[in-house]
């Protein structure tokens, strides 16, 4: 009898949610990986799974896959709702082969991505670590995102989309450590908080190109950005760089970072706006470089002294209210 | 076949990227160790090895190990790019015997060295904790470095590593060494630059001292931020060269120096500059012997127990 009206309950359930698909409704909203575990069956905390790329098939759409132990979980490519949380148990690694990306996002334009607790890591063989291609927002918390080929962090959405990284390391990648490239027809908003990004060539780009009539703007706050070319003398690479297609499309806001020791600290490239506040730039070949073809404005409590050029290109005055 | 290709495209990387060595290419990129492994095989999950001085020679070059339980693992030398990493199983600890160095660095000019959640121990024995020769760049993150009679952290590379000697610290506690926390001071033509974010520096003879007097026609360049520099026998930051020595600039921004003998100290050819910076606490908080010193004019230097600054602060512009 109970298990009858338990089935009838489940049914109203299921009529309810009406858009959830009929599968997804019958997994848990729960499952657990370990190094110990093995893929099959539906990953419970008495049998955990292996692999993230398997767990996450046994997760319900806005489900959480949790780590048990140290190991490495192995790439994947996530399309719905999840999060991924190692709470401290140890390392939790996510390699991928050779030219590979490790974590892959091609989620839905509702769906809403948690990476918490991970060591994301190139190993110098892999391409991207965070790939977002897609999906309502990205939040990545803790982790640590190392020697990949190419770019560490990868945010090109084609739709509209919003990333949180809050204590992030994003170190010794090829490329960008992290790069905010959205693609036509994609806009972006997002904010980087404690986030380090060092010895990459360019430590961190936002590059309105690819989306040319969508907003892009991005905040920046108590970041360090450093060492992007391992060579403060070198004449190319950047801290920060901010690159618009159009007039008014691309802007960022740096409060209470540093960019030391790159070829440049904050650079723009076309139309971009970049608001500069209670930040640090030295070391750097030149300190702020100003386009031309862009405003960059100052709240007039930067540290900006002991660069090759301190600031290139003209400063505007931002008020403080 | 698949594996032919593999091979054929290592092949060409060498070509490319020659200082790699060869036995490394077949070698996994994660390695494992814990308290109740043995230092044999490959160091994999299910049968991880014992220290990190043989799990090291079993990893690929760029690769890490990681440690999977709480245990010492002993000290080790570093001659490649790797990553060791201890994500919070709970003690993975570095100790070394008498006069000898925890872990010592001597990489390619190149290589990323990466160090995460250690406790590097000295037991007022082992002279110096990480001792940075040689590398691209070091990266200390979340670690505890104690009780070394030398220094905590020795960044001296020497002249292989012209400009390309980067190092990063942060999330670390560096405390109770002989001379110094945080001792950078290159050798012949060595021109470190790098950051210390978020550290506690304390208790130490000397916080943090930059020393350009061992590496002339070169640079150093140190930015301190978000950190504590407390409770140091003699300076929380001492800046120090020769006419002929390092040029130099430390930058000590949203830091605090207290109850040191000197919170800040230049002298001879040494250059600091401080900004949105508390000085308290200290015999002196800023003292200028012969060095400089560029105040921002946004700190706080008050309530020293000889003089608030002792000599002159030259002033720094903000935009």
């Amino acid at each position: 009898m109970t298990k009858s009206s338990l089935l009838a309950v489940s049914a109203g359930v299921i009529l309810t949610f009406a858009s959830f698909a009929a599968l997804a409704s019958a997994l848990p909203t729960r499952t657990w990986v370990s190094g110990k575990g093995s893929d099959s069956g539906s990953c419970s905390l008495a049998s955990p799974c292996r692999t993230f790329a398997y767990a996450i098939a046994q997760t319900a759409a806005g489900g959480e896959i949790d780590v048990l132990d140290p190991a490495g979980y192995g790439a994947l490519t996530i399309t719905q709702s999840i999060s991924i949380v190692n709470d401290g148990v140890g390392e939790a690694g996510v390699q991928a082969g050779s030219g590979g990306a490790a974590i892959t996002i091609n989620a839905g334009a509702s769906d809403v991505i948690q990476l918490r607790g991970l060591t994301i890591e190139g190993a110098k063989i892999s391409n991207t670590g965070i790939q977002y291609n897609s999906g309502a927002s990205l939040t990545v918390v803790n982790c640590v995102v190392r020697n990949f080929t190419d770019n560490g962090v990868d945010i090109a959405p084609t739709n509209g989309a919003m990333f949180f990284l809050k204590d992030l390391l994003v170190s010794d990648n090829g490329a960008i450590g992290i790069l905010v490239q959205p693609q036509d027809p994609g806009a972006v908003k997002g904010v980087m908080d404690h986030v380090k990004a060092i010895n990459n060539p360019t430590g961190v780009k936002v590059d309105g190109a690819d989306t040319a009539s969508s907003p892009v703007n991005v905040t920046i706050v108590n970041s360090s950005i450093a060492t992007n070319t391992s060579n403060s003398f070198a004449s190319t690479g950047a801290g920060l760089l901010v690159s618009a297609a159009s007039a008014g499309q691309t802007s960022v806001n740096v409060r209470n970072t540093s960019s030391d020791d790159s070829a440049y600290a904050f650079q723009t490239s076309g139309p971009a706006i970049l608001r500069l506040a209670n930040s640090e730039a030295s070391g750097n070949y030149a300190g702020i470089v100003v386009d031309q073809a862009s405003t960059v404005y100052s709240y007039l409590d930067n540290d900006v002294t002991g660069n090759t050029t301190n600031v290139s290109g003209s400063l505007s005055t931002g008020t403080k209210q | 076949m698949v594996r032919y290709g593999r091979l054929s495209l290592a092949a060409a990387l060498f070509v490319m990227g020659a200082p790699l060595s060869s036995p490394a290419n077949a070698l996994p990129t994660r390695t494992w160790v814990s308290g109740k492994g043995g230092d044999s095989g490959s160091c994999s999950l299910a049968s991880p090895c014992r220290t990190f001085a043989y799990a090291i020679t079993q990893t690929a070059a760029g690769g890490e190990i990681d440690v999977l339980d709480p245990a010492g693992y002993g000290a080790l030398t570093i001659t490649k790019a790797i990553s060791i990493v201890n994500d919070g199983v709970g003690e993975a600890g570095v100790q070394a015997g008498s006069g000898a160095d925890a872990i010592t660095i001597n990489a390619g000019t190149t290589d990323a060295v990466h160090l995460r959640g250690l406790t590097i121990e000295g037991a007022k024995i082992a002279a110096n904790g990480v001792t940075f020769n040689t590398a691209g760049s070091l990266s200390v993150v979340n670690c505890v470095v104690r009780n070394f009679t030398n220094a905590g952290i020795n960044i001296r590379p020497g002249a292989a590593t012209l400009f390309f000697s980067t190092f990063n610290i942060s999330d670390t506690l560096i405390s109770d060494n002989g001379v110094a926390g945080v001792y950078v001071i290159p050798q012949s033509g060595g021109s470190p630059s790098g950051e210390i974010d978020r550290a506690a520096i304390v208790n130490n003879a000397n916080g943090l001292i930059a020393d350009g007097s061992y590496s002339a026609s070169s640079a150093i360049k140190v930015t301190v931020l978000n950190s504590a520099l407390a409770n140091n026998a003699g300076a929380g930051v001492a800046a120090t060269s020769t006419a002929s020595g390092a040029g130099m600039t430390v930058i000590v921004r949203n830091s605090t120096a207290a109850n040191n003998t000197y919170g800040l100290e230049a002298t001879s050819y040494g250059v600091i500059r401080v900004g949105q910076t508390v000085a308290t606490g200290n015999n002196t908080g800023v003292g200028i012997y012969g060095g400089t010193v560029y105040s921002l004019g946004d700190n706080i230097v008050d309530g020293n127990l000889a003089k608030d600054v002792d000599g002159s602060l030259s002033s720094a512009p903000l935009y």
